[in-house]
């Protein structure tokens, strides 16, 4: 999929993670692990996982926020409208911070710093990129406070974070990262913090500032109901690995593999009916440091066969719907010893039988 | 009910690192530190004389085969002395801090588990402790006990149990508010046990780390108040009365200042090295992060 | 649910919350809370932050002191009881906190972790105590090998199974569940709700299981009370609160749960509050959703809601909410 050079024009993402790899102490633990991702101009991309199945790593690997003495970030290409970031000096991606991608933090609490007027604060990044006078300074504060619907922002850009709720915090988060109008936004389990009406505000914000801006995307969330009303296009992460990615209605409509199927079956649902007892994913995600070296999600699957503890399967399109829709399950793949999942309809009981007495309880 | 898994996810041991007692500084400070122990432990067997001893045909004589960091005015051996200044050091320095430990943590765990009046009774009257500068307080009392090696000990440890009182104290109040207090308050623990199985060992880091770095602090106090001579009465050998004995031959002897001023220095610096060493060795972080 | 009204109507209440308040200084963290608990049921006790919930939670647990109201288990007042009877009663309810890994003390061993309950409570006996905690770990799920390791050394779903089974361990009538799967990833929670249920039909406890939003709760819930700033807005039968919301808030709390199909959450009429919650130190004097309300918008502003405080009064049989203007 590397394309050298100019990439094929109509397509050509806005970013494009190419067999991103990083890892942490020494290499000892891979986070991301090869991942390959695609967001174009405007589009709204959901990265969704469990936590450790390093989708915050991913994200800040593009910015480089890693502490650099233990973090190695590659081999692999960060292309931003066609540059590799990786080749960037630490003064070349201090410019695109903010400027052209820009992150929101889970925690508004600890991301905003307490002993500092939120006006300056959301001006910081101005400041970092742009020379305005102080009266233009102002005005694009109060218009950034306006925007996101911050009520009276004359009195309030003079106030400190912890002057104002849990909600508002995350607006304030909102207008930095819009503040010096970047192209692309990561937003890194935004609404997890949040009470579900606050967090139902803040969403629906981000949706409207999206259009208003042609703002694209990146929601990294393990909520599948935020990637459903959220994105155009989703990629699932199990331990460091994409595993799935599909448009999001084709992924929803035809999930391909196992993985899925558990985070959406174990996904709460207000309006299907109620059941006695939940579907969980049983046992744990493995560790980084030590994957299991055949497909990584075999030991908890419960439609494992032999093929799948003896090789890594690659993430290939699912036959099923079109080539925009891959999956990394030999279930799903046409080759020797594969392809029994092709088809299954993922509502049904599990009629296959588990490959050892591992699968079925917790692992 | 389903059986799980004995692997561990997220847990992944910390990369071995040259920090703690690992690092050049801390062996270096261990190093120093068990020296100056050897020495104060065996000095009866390693000194070249006895400290009292003194030798009628050497005063003030410098450094040499014979004494090799040379004699005080009375002709004694400085090395020995010195030797045995550690011992006086050394216990006044743990013994010290032993007692403001003993006491101040008490009081903190009291005053901050309690927290109502006890806790505004204590701290009052700890605050009111450390608004004297230490040396001024211990002098004091001093002044009051009258000169010897337990009033000195006594002495420095109430100077120095303020300390330990307001920091105990504060880590107290912040460790019961965590849930597993909370918890075993719900199971129904009694104050007693919740104090000495759910938060003392919590607390216990931090207040090692300040009793290490006390220790080099206490030994300055001592070597101050003998330099007053208000110490440890003459003739047993102290640090601070052996310097206060060079500064009346500076020009003649230089080497008696100098040489007990190392001793003091040299240790001071162990325990304190000792003290930053121990508390990145102590970091309790787990590396079990997700 | 008419099974649960019955069981409700029959037995005497295990726990019986009656008009409970809480203060800390100027704020009302609780006002007027009263609900009942029949035994082997579970009531769950829905609110965003700052409506209380915890803080009910704590005051039936005698963690913090309620300043006004009583709380009854099994007939006796538990306000009315100190030092050593309140410390025996404790043995009656337990407690499972959010965050698995704070509430377990990570300078002791699983096992010591599950012992601890026994010991404070006066067993002595070193292998009847070993077997007791086998058979606890056993109970939650627990492979016996990990008795010796520390909290941090399991995952969070491993130590909430730890929490839940040092809460079992004096066979408790009551456990208070303080959002027990909020910090776990929604995999795990599906474990660990499917062992509390287990837990609940074999052992016939009774629950308070307290929650941020009415997604998880609705599987395990007999009744389900919604909280907002400090007081109960609805109270009803599980099925009935999911079919026929009544209170504006439950509504918008509905609504506001994002559905996992893009089709139908792109369908879905979101109710959206306005503004942020009133702070708790200085409530408003009426209803306390009349800032916020949609459906007082509606209606045109009535200022009813503004002035008098609604009750909770029953609407329907075992349906109570606290409204003016609420009907089906």
């Amino acid at each position: 999929m590397t394309v050298s050079g100019p990439a094929r024009s109509p397509d050509r993402p806005l970013l494009h993670l190419d067999d991103l790899h990083t890892s942490f102490a020494q290499g000892a633990i891979v986070a991301v692990e090869g991942i390959d991702l695609r967001v174009g101009a405007g589009e709204s991309v959901g990265l969704v996982g469990e936590s450790g199945c390093g989708k915050s790593a991913a994200a800040k690997s593009i910015l480089r926020l890693h502490d650099p003495r233990n973090t190695r970030i590659g081999p692999g290409r960060i292309l931003f409208e066609g540059r590799d970031l990786l080749q960037l000096s630490d003064e070349g991606m201090r410019k695109i911070r903010g400027r052209e991608i820009a992150m929101i933090f889970q925690d508004p609490m600890t991301a905003l710093d307490p002993v500092m007027t939120v006006g300056d604060q959301i001006a910081e990044c101005l400041d970092a990129h742009e020379r305005l006078s102080a009266t233009a300074r102002k005005a694009r504060i109060l218009e950034l406070m306006k925007l996101v619907g911050i009520p009276s922002p004359a009195t309030r850009m003079r106030c400190y974070p912890h002057q104002f709720s849990g909600g508002m915090r995350q607006r304030i988060m909102i207008a930095i990262a819009l503040s010096c109008r970047p192209k692309l936004i990561l937003a890194d389990e935004i609404t997890t913090a949040l009470d579900v009406t606050l967090q139902a505000q803040v969403l629906e914000l981000i949706r409207s500032l999206r259009d208003s801006m042609q703002l694209a995307t990146i929601m990294i969330t393990h909520d599948l109901g935020v990637v459903a009303g959220m994105t155009d296009r989703v990629y699932v992460m199990y331990a460091g690995q994409i595993v799935e990615t599909a448009a999001t209605d084709d992924l929803f409509a035809r999930p391909a593999m196992p993985y899925t199927w558990g985070l959406l079956r174990s996904a709460p649902d207000l309006e299907a009916p109620v059941v006695e007892r939940m579907v969980p994913i049983e046992g744990m995600p493995p560790s980084l440091a030590d994957p299991p070296s055949g497909c990584r999600f075999a030991p908890r699957c419960p439609y494992g066969r032999e093929i799948c503890e003896r090789a890594a399967p690659p993430l290939a399109p699912n036959p099923v719907s079109g080539p925009e829709h891959a999956a990394r399950c030999w279930g799903t793949q046409q080759v020797k010893g594969g392809g029994w999942l092709i088809g299954h309809d993922w509502r049904a009981p599990n009629s296959d039988t588990p490959t050892s007495g591992k699968a079925g309880t917790n692992a | 009910m389903t059986d799980v898994s004995t692997h561990t996810p997220h847990y992944v041991p910390r990369p071995r690192t040259t920090r703690g007692l690992r690092s050049p500084l801390g062996i270096l400070a261990l190093v120093l530190v068990v020296l100056i122990l050897g020495v104060a432990i065996f000095c009866g067997l390693i000194a070249p004389y006895d400290p009292n001893k003194q030798d009628y045909n050497a005063f003030l004589e410098g450094p040499s085969a014979a004494h090799w960091l040379g004699t005080d005015h009375l002709g004694r051996d400085l090395l020995s002395r010195l030797m045995y200044g550690s011992r006086v050091a050394l216990m006044v320095g743990f013994g010290a801090v032993g007692f403001a430990m003993f006491c101040g943590v008490t009081l903190g765990l009291l005053a901050g588990y309690s927290r109502g009046f006890l806790d505004d009774a204590i701290m009052r009257v700890v605050d009111a402790i450390l608004a004297f500068p230490s040396v001024m307080l211990a002098l004091g009392i001093m002044a009051a006990l009258g000169p010897g090696l337990s009033t000195i000990i006594i002495a420095i440890g109430i100077a120095d149990m303020p300390l330990f009182a307001r920091l105990t104290r504060s880590q107290v109040l912040s460790v019961r508010e965590r849930d597993f207090v909370t918890a075993a308050l719900a199971m129904g623990a009694r104050a007693p046990r919740i104090i000495i199985r759910h938060i003392l060992p919590h607390i216990l880091g931090p207040v090692i780390a300040l009793a290490t770095l006390q220790v080099g602090h206490a030994i300055l106090i001592e070597a101050v108040l003998s330099f007053l001579g208000l110490g440890v009465q003459p003739p047993t050998a102290s640090w601070g009365a052996i310097l206060k004995s060079g500064f009346d031959y500076l020009e003649l002897a230089p080497w008696i200042s100098a040489f007990s001023g190392l001793a003091i220095l040299m240790t001071v610096l162990g325990v304190t090295l000792l003290e930053d060493a121990l508390r990145e060795q102590m970091d309790p972080k787990s590396g079990a992060k997700t | 649910m008419p099974d649960t009204l019955k069981v409700q109507e029959k037995a005497q209440p295990l726990l019986k919350v009656t008009d409970l308040a809480v203060r800390f200084g100027e704020v009302r963290a609780v006002d007027g809370v009263s609900f009942t608990i029949a035994p082997g049921e579970t009531l769950g006790l829905v609110g965003e932050s700052g409506s209380g919930k915890s803080t009910v939670g704590r005051a039936i647990l005698q963690l913090v002191r309620s300043s006004g109201g009583t709380v009854e288990l099994d007939g006796t007042d538990l306000g009315a009881l100190n030092g050593e009877r309140l410390r025996t009663m404790r043995r009656k309810m337990q407690v499972v906190f959010q965050d698995p890994r704070g509430s377990l003390d990570p300078r002791m061993r699983i096992s010591a972790i599950l012992a601890e309950p026994l010991v404070i409570h006066g067993l002595r006996d070193k292998t009847a105590m070993a077997d007791r905690v086998r058979d606890l770990m056993r109970l939650v799920g627990l492979h016996d090998d990990m008795a010796d390791r520390f909290p941090h050394q399991i995952s969070g779903g491993q130590a909430q199974r730890v929490a839940i089974g040092r809460a079992l361990a004096l066979e408790p009538a009551l456990i208070v569940a303080d959002e027990p799967v909020s910090s776990l990833d929604v995999s795990i929670q599906a474990q660990v709700m499917n062992l509390l249920a287990d837990l609940r039909a074999s052992l016939g406890l009774s629950m308070l299981f307290i929650a941020h939003d009415l997604a998880v709760v609705r599987h395990i819930s007999d009744r389900i009370a919604v909280m907002y700033l400090g007081q109960i807005v609805e109270l009803a039968p599980r099925d009935r609160i999911y079919a026929k919301p009544l209170h504006p808030y439950t509504r918008s709390l509905l609504s506001a749960v994002p559905v996992p199909d893009p089709a139908r959450e792109r369908a879905r009429k979101r109710i959206i509050l306005e503004g942020d919650p009133p702070s708790p130190d200085n409530p408003p004097p009426g209803c306390p959703l009349s800032s916020r309300c949609a459906l007082r918008r509606e209606l045109g502003d009535p200022a009813e809601c503004e002035k008098r405080r609604p009750a909770l009064t029953e609407t329907a049989l075992g349906h109570h909410v606290a409204c003016h203007f609420a009907r089906e």
